[in-house]
């Protein structure tokens, strides 16, 4: 690993003690024959206190909503709220009690071989059974052929307070184009 | 077996004031890249960033800001570099800021999610397009109108997405 430099400074090596407190546990790449992915079996996943999920996703067709479900559940409990910056504007989005939950946009279109919208999922004390499944987001989607994007986000599920043990992340149009990557962490708490 | 991550690549403290910091031979071995800093400024300015030394007009981006008063958000395509604290540029007080590069090292075009902070001027949430297939080896962080003062700290994270 080289520096380069206009001034003079100090620089120290990677490195460091302590316990990694950051894990991949895995890793899911479509094919571009899949409209949903699921990461099952969380409820094993004792030794950490939150989720992350970090993708890179486009659609088989045009862009569209990224849904999200967790365990399994279909019924119509979901709820989303988000601040989109539109390139022009700032709304204020939400969506309530939709079957999963919705994050708008957050899918690249097939425009553009190389371009995929990209996207941060944060599931906090995501085991905790005595509260509503829930979860935190920033994503977004540059590309002038077809939008601009970029949001912060939230969705909930408002059934009966529940670990999450599973989450579902689908497309209702087409399919996850090849090479949309979708990647679990773990953070010890 | 988890693989743990969120690897320190490399740490930049200045002691003198500087005008750029560089971060290169970056490893291809993860999958994203966190770049965190909290720029202390001898005087106003923006934060720019280019990869791969790249000066051609292959940056794109969209933005929402707020100032305090107003929301504000705005696009360009075809950029030869690219702000990264966009409205919420440092003045005064450090602004602190937080890009992730998804897929670095992929032959996709690079897409880059980024918030910067500053406690006088606003907070802003950007993304980044870098329109080229080619994988991430470095990146240059810097200013055209005064510079990064003392103390301000540059960090470079790889995150695995491979077990």
């Amino acid at each position: 690993m080289s520096l380069m430099l206009l001034g003079i400074l100090n620089s120290q090596a990677a490195g460091g003690g302590g316990v990694p407190a950051f894990e991949l546990l895995a890793t899911q790449i479509s094919s571009g024959s899949t409209s949903s992915i699921t990461f099952a079996g969380l409820n094993a996943y004792t030794d950490y206190k939150h989720l992350q999920i970090r993708y890179t996703v486009k659609n088989t067709g045009g862009a569209t909503d990224l849904g999200i479900r967790f365990n399994g559940q279909t019924d119509g409990n979901y709820h989303s709220h988000g601040i989109r910056g539109t390139g022009s504007s700032v709304q204020a989005r939400s969506q309530t009690f939709t079957s999963y939950v919705n994050f708008e946009y957050a899918m690249a279109s097939s425009n553009g071989t190389d371009i995929f919208s990209s996207g941060i999922l944060d599931f906090l004390d995501f085991a905790n059974a005595s509260t509503k499944p829930m979860l935190r987001a920033a994503y977004g989607y540059v590309n002038p052929a077809v939008f601009t994007d970029i949001y912060t986000a939230s969705g909930m599920y408002s059934g009966s307070n529940q670990a999450i043990s599973s989450i579902t992340l689908l497309t209702f149009f087409n399919n996850f184009a090849a090479n949309s990557r979708f990647s679990l962490y773990g953070i010890k708490g | 077996m988890p693989t743990p991550t969120h690897t320190l690549i490399e740490a930049v403290t200045l002691a003198t004031s500087a005008s750029s910091v560089t971060f290169s031979s970056i490893p291809q071995t993860y999958g994203d890249l966190v770049l965190a800093l909290n720029i202390k400024p001898t005087a106003a300015l923006n934060v720019r960033l280019r990869v791969n030394g790249d000066t051609g007009t292959n940056y794109n981006y969209v933005v929402m800001a707020g100032n305090g008063t107003a929301a504000s958000s705005a696009s360009a395509a075809s950029q030869d570099f690219i702000y990264l604290d966009y409205t919420a540029y440092t003045n005064i007080t450090a602004s602190v800021i937080q890009a992730n590069f998804i897929d670095y090292s992929t032959d996709k075009h690079k897409s880059i999610l980024a918030r910067a902070s500053n406690s006088t001027t606003g907070v802003n949430a950007q993304g980044i397009r870098w329109a080229s297939a080619a994988a991430i080896t470095s990146m240059e962080i810097y200013a055209i109108s005064n510079q990064f003062d003392v103390g301000s700290t540059f960090h470079l994270y790889g995150i695995a997405k491979a077990l």
